[in-house]
């Protein structure tokens, strides 16, 4: 659940790269659409991911108005996704194979199986129905900031490889050391480096 | 570990700088055990001192811990954990199994919270690895029936208000414990009064 409904989880990540005056706001929407969701309906893909608009995961043609807000942009990761258990897959293979031998005669070898489960995948993989994720972002410009309402660390790889390529800036997720590094005093911040884990709670 | 890190105008590195120079997941992995910490020193504080904790910008907020904590050992032992479920508002003696947790040097590594300030409240979960809020039960100042007049967008804004507040709060509350860690007054004056505290609970 994220920003638009539901309890959120959110994932911040800090932006490393100084923003260049190219990063304006056309070429922010250049590059959504460039990396922009793709429809795997009526394919046999079984992942796909990209951009779509905040508030229309449907439309992928990012005017201005939908993903630019003053400093702050915001946009979603769309992950569309079917799945073949090896059940199901396992089961029709063995009516596929059935069917083999009483036309034939006989089992098919070792090369003829590996042909017919990859046929039989691919058809299976079209008649399922595709599963549709959406998670959003929110670009602090000003603080280069990015909050990410997702997590788990599949999740968080597929968002980072995602905004990478699309913007090529590098990001850091903001943990307890990075957040403490960007919160001590500057001549505190080293000796933050060196700490090692303190005696807490020996007592009881 | 410190030595051989090299800033950009003064001799002390930025953040940002060293972020550019180590190895990320070596760094964050390495320190681990600052979010178990915090968690722990938390807790803690909220139970010895009560739930008003003061935030360095000078606003006070409740904070408490709520039926869930789970204890573990070193970062990322988790076989040796302990959870422990209470009601939902803990009270006195509900804790005494993770109290005996802390004596067999284990930490908190997650716990469910509630944070209050004025009229907003919001309950939430934390790891000590990343401290991701998750599944925050956001606090949204309009009431529901006034959600409709607000439409989407201002639906979104408030929700993103609320999560900016909280994240503000947690990022204060860090600082207060980041900046106590790191200064001589941990060991001269917060560990012993902890101490104090869980002594009391024996």
């Amino acid at each position: 659940m994220g920003l638009l409904k539901g309890n959120p989880t959110v994932t911040r990540y800090r932006i490393l790269d100084p923003l260049t005056n190219d990063f304006t706001e056309e070429f922010i929407g250049e590059r959504l659409r460039k990396y922009a969701f793709q429809n795997i309906e009526g394919t046999t893909d079984e992942n796909a991911v990209g951009w779509v608009e905040l508030f229309a995961y449907l439309s992928t043609a990012f005017e201005k108005e939908s993903y630019s807000f003053g400093n702050t942009y915001a946009f979603t990761m769309r992950m569309d996704s079917r799945r073949l258990s090896t059940k199901v897959l396992n089961r029709y293979y063995d009516l596929t194979e059935a069917r083999y031998f009483n036309k034939h005669g006989r089992q098919p070898n070792a090369k003829k199986k590996k042909e017919l489960k990859e046929t039989l995948r691919l058809e299976l993989l079209k008649k399922i129905l595709l599963t549709t994720d959406l998670y959003e972002a929110v670009w602090f410009s000003r603080t280069s900031e990015i909050w990410f309402f997702g997590s788990g660390e599949k999740l968080r790889i597929a968002f980072e490889e995602l905004f990478g390529q699309t913007f090529g800036l590098a990001i850091r997720l903001i943990v307890p050391i990075t957040m403490g590094l960007e919160l001590v005093d500057d001549n505190d911040r080293l000796s933050l480096l060196d700490l090692v884990p303190g005696p807490l709670g020996i007592g009881g | 570990m410190a030595k051989g890190r090299k800033g950009g105008k003064g001799d002390i590195p930025t953040a940002i700088e060293i972020l550019e120079q180590e190895d990320f997941f070596e760094l964050w992995q390495g320190k681990l055990f600052l979010g178990q910490e915090f968690l722990t020193w938390l807790w803690l504080r909220t139970e010895g001192d009560g739930r008003t904790m003061r935030l360095p910008n000078g606003h006070e907020v409740e904070v408490w811990f709520e039926n869930q904590l789970q204890l573990s050992l070193g970062s990322g032992q988790t076989k040796r954990s302990v959870s422990i479920t209470t009601t939902e508002e803990p009270a006195d003696g509900d804790w005494m199994e993770a109290y005996t947790a802390l004596a067999q040097h284990k930490k908190v590594s997650k716990g469910t919270l509630r944070v209050r300030t004025g009229p907003s409240e919001w309950r939430f979960t934390l790891s000590h690895d990343t401290l991701i809020p998750q599944g925050i039960r956001l606090s949204t100042k309009s009431a529901p029936e006034d959600t409709e007049e607000l439409g989407k967008e201002g639906r979104v804004l408030e929700r993103l208000s609320s999560t900016a507040e909280l994240l503000n709060i947690l990022e204060g509350l860090f600082k207060v414990f980041i900046r106590l860690r790191v200064s001589p007054e941990w060991d001269k004056k917060e560990l012993p009064r902890l101490q104090g505290f869980l002594d009391s609970q024996k």
